[in-house]
């Protein structure tokens, strides 16, 4: 066993500063006991590296994973989010509508046919957009 | 490449983001499944059921975190429930002293290597789970605490605390297989 008091300087002697570094160095010309211990440190440090050094994954792994995933269910989108944006604008649409038919001037009020043609070309606008991100996400 | 990942699940296309996942993080959920379980075989099937764990829940991340934390999180999990499963018993903690005292008498109990032709997979099995966990891995990782600690969550003081002690114990174990015989 090493020196209770330079134990922790031996473990970590390859990031000692250059002061400790010497003060270790002069204990272990003296110190069988620690000289040992430090050996066995790098012993155990190239075994490990040797051990797990050039670790990666088999190549079997990614195959069985898509094949597997290939089987499960699809992961599927949500289409709420694209749901609420569409029914927001349903609401901003719908009062604006009320809107300009309230505080338009007399003289500047379309015929009710003409303003909700309007409003209903409007409301397939959000809609077509609506559609057509949702089969954006899809593809 | 977690930008890209990114944009395809941005676009609503977690097809494309699986595709580019796969290859990008299976070094190191492996790496991470295999300091946790210690086995090849083990560690190759708790992989395959993290990325899994994934593909399903890739529709469903709403970047809560980061995409690695995430990913990271799921094969830790993975892995630590196939380590119950495999060990067949309840999560011990050291910190309960009866536990502890009965994993240093363990430790003492097994035959110590020769010093000539010693097995230190073995040796690090004989060592608390954690401090195997974290010594494979930073040899794994290019001895970088930093990527140890994302891996594991936890911070980088612990790593090092945790290979600090896990260097010492087995560098004393081997010391003394000198002394018995080696």
């Amino acid at each position: 066993m090493p020196c209770t008091e330079f134990e922790d300087l031996l473990a970590g002697y390859a990031e000692l500063t250059a002061d400790e570094r010497q003060r270790v160095d002069a204990h272990l010309r003296a110190c069988p006991a620690c000289q040992s211990w430090l050996e066995a440190l790098a012993e155990i440090n190239a075994a490990l590296t040797t051990e797990f050094q050039g670790v990666h994954a088999p190549a079997t792994l990614a195959i069985a994973v898509r094949r597997e995933a290939a089987r499960s269910l699809p992961a599927r989108v949500s289409a709420l989010p694209e749901i609420l944006d569409f029914v927001g604008w349903l609401g901003v649409i719908g009062a604006a509508s009320l809107l300009a038919y309230f505080t338009i001037p007399s003289s500047f009020t379309l015929s009710p046919v003409v303003f909700f043609a309007i409003t209903g070309l409007l409301l397939c606008l959000a809609l077509s957009v609506t559609v057509w991100v949702l089969r954006s996400s899809e593809s | 490449m977690e930008h890209e990942i990114q944009a395809c699940l941005d676009r609503g296309n977690p097809r494309a983001a699986f595709d580019l996942i796969v290859p990008f993080y299976q070094d190191r959920v492996y790496r991470l499944s295999m300091a946790i379980l210690g086995d090849p075989g083990l560690a190759e099937d708790s992989s395959q059921e993290a990325f899994l764990r994934i593909w399903k829940g890739l529709a469903g991340f709403r970047s809560q975190s980061t995409l690695s934390t995430w990913i990271y999180s799921i094969a830790r999990n993975t892995a630590l429930t196939s380590l119950q499963a495999a060990s067949g018993h309840r999560t011990l903690s050291l910190e309960e002293p009866a536990i502890r005292i009965a994993a240093e008498d363990r430790q003492q109990e097994c035959a110590a290597p020769t010093r000539a032709g010693f097995d230190v997979t073995a040796m690090i099995a004989q060592l608390p789970s954690r401090y195997g966990q974290v010594i494979r891995l930073y040899y794994m990782q290019d001895k970088s605490y930093d990527e140890v600690a994302q891996l594991l969550d936890i911070p980088m003081g612990t790593v090092k605390t945790l290979l600090h002690r896990a260097r010492k114990e087995l560098a004393t174990a081997l010391a003394q297989s000198t002394v018995k015989g080696g």
